[in-house]
């Protein structure tokens, strides 16, 4: 039953942090039976999904360690941004006028499939916090619990993750024309 | 009001969080079309990421996993049924531990140990009471049902904690 319950969280923890598809099988196994082992020192300080969660997530981030990943910091798109969202503001592209950039433009279905590449694109645990905040709507508190990173450096990650995929996706509105 | 346009700091603040934006950011976002553009590419994003479908796993996770549990069947007492959220505190359990095997012995001699005293000593108990005034033993009744209160009150307060972690959702 609980693994019935947690089962949504666990998924979306781990298809966002591990890209290999072979390998998502025995980590999610994996974190149920370390949450088996460990059973006994849950001390009910927080709710048993987010303890669960956060097993999911140290879980992940062992293996992409072991694997050697790319994780935030490592120079990727967290780093500049701002240089890339002021080019876009600033006129980079004055071949590109804010108004086209619209719901009305942009189908859904292809919005869907940009969004999911720009996902693809970001790193495994920017990847991550977009979806526990704004698929799981967990709270900043919850993420931090989970995650273990303080809650500053949870609402910054958030931040220039979701700048990075406005960023590609009107980066892809340029160069597709949608 | 602001003359120069919001960042994107101030920009997901606002789309994420609107009631807690500043009155000069709000002023300027009513005036400047492309700050009210800018916010509204990343309200078309925000709202695009909470459509996406989310993951499902492709194999039957629940099956797998307690099928590698040891002891999976022992651990369950019969005449019970596997309760949902109590297959958790059932599991961890060390095995040989089972639910009533120190319960019994414990209540025995709770229940013995103070019986044998008050049978064996009834009286000279009786005759500490005894010296008491009345006011003075209402007090005492009082004093030890409230402090039993609070104590049950505490206790169910821990539990109540305890059932709201348990809450997955």
């Amino acid at each position: 039953m609980i693994v019935c319950q947690t089962e949504g969280l666990v998924a979306q923890i781990v298809f966002k942090m591990v890209s290999q598809t072979e390998d998502r099988k025995d980590i999610a196994q994996d974190v149920y039976l370390k949450a088996y082992q460990g059973l006994a020192r849950f001390r009910f300080s927080a709710k048993l999904s987010t303890w669960i969660g956060q097993i999911a997530y140290n879980t992940c981030l062992s293996y992409l360690e072991r694997k050697k990943l790319v994780l935030p910091g490592d120079g990727q798109e967290g780093e500049e941004p701002e240089e890339t969202s002021r080019a876009f503001s600033g006129g980079a592209f004055p071949g590109v006028s804010h108004d086209n950039v619209t719901e009305s433009t942009l189908y859904q279905r292809e919005l869907s499939a940009i969004l999911r590449t720009a996902l693809q694109e970001l790193s495994p645990i920017y990847r991550t916090l977009i979806t526990l905040y704004h698929q799981e709507e967990l709270s900043y508190e919850e993420i931090r619990q989970i995650t273990g990173l303080p809650e500053g450096t949870v609402k910054n990650y958030l931040f220039r993750a979701r700048r990075a995929l406005k960023d590609h996706l009107m980066d892809t509105y340029k160069k597709e024309g949608l | 009001m602001r003359a120069d346009h919001l960042s994107d700091m101030e920009l997901q603040q606002w789309v994420l969080d609107p009631s807690n934006t500043g009155a000069d950011h709000r002023a300027h976002l009513g005036q400047c079309e492309e700050c009210m553009i800018r916010a509204g590419e990343y309200r078309l994003l925000i709202a695009q990421i909470k459509q996406e479908s989310a993951p499902v796993f492709d194999f039957d996770l629940a099956g797998t996993v307690l099928s590698q549990l040891p002891d999976y069947d022992n651990l369950v007492e019969p005449g019970y049924e596997r309760a949902p959220l109590a297959d958790a505190a059932r599991y961890h359990r060390p095995v040989g531990f089972r639910r009533g095997t120190l319960s019994w012995p414990i209540l025995l001699v709770i229940s013995i140990v103070p019986g044998g005293l008050l049978y064996l000593f009834g009286k000279e108990v009786w005759g500490i009471f005894s010296g008491f005034s009345g006011m003075m033993l209402w007090m005492l009744v009082t004093s030890a049902a409230l402090i039993l209160l609070f104590q049950g009150m505490e206790v169910y307060r821990k539990y109540q904690r305890k059932i709201d972690a348990l809450n997955l959702y």
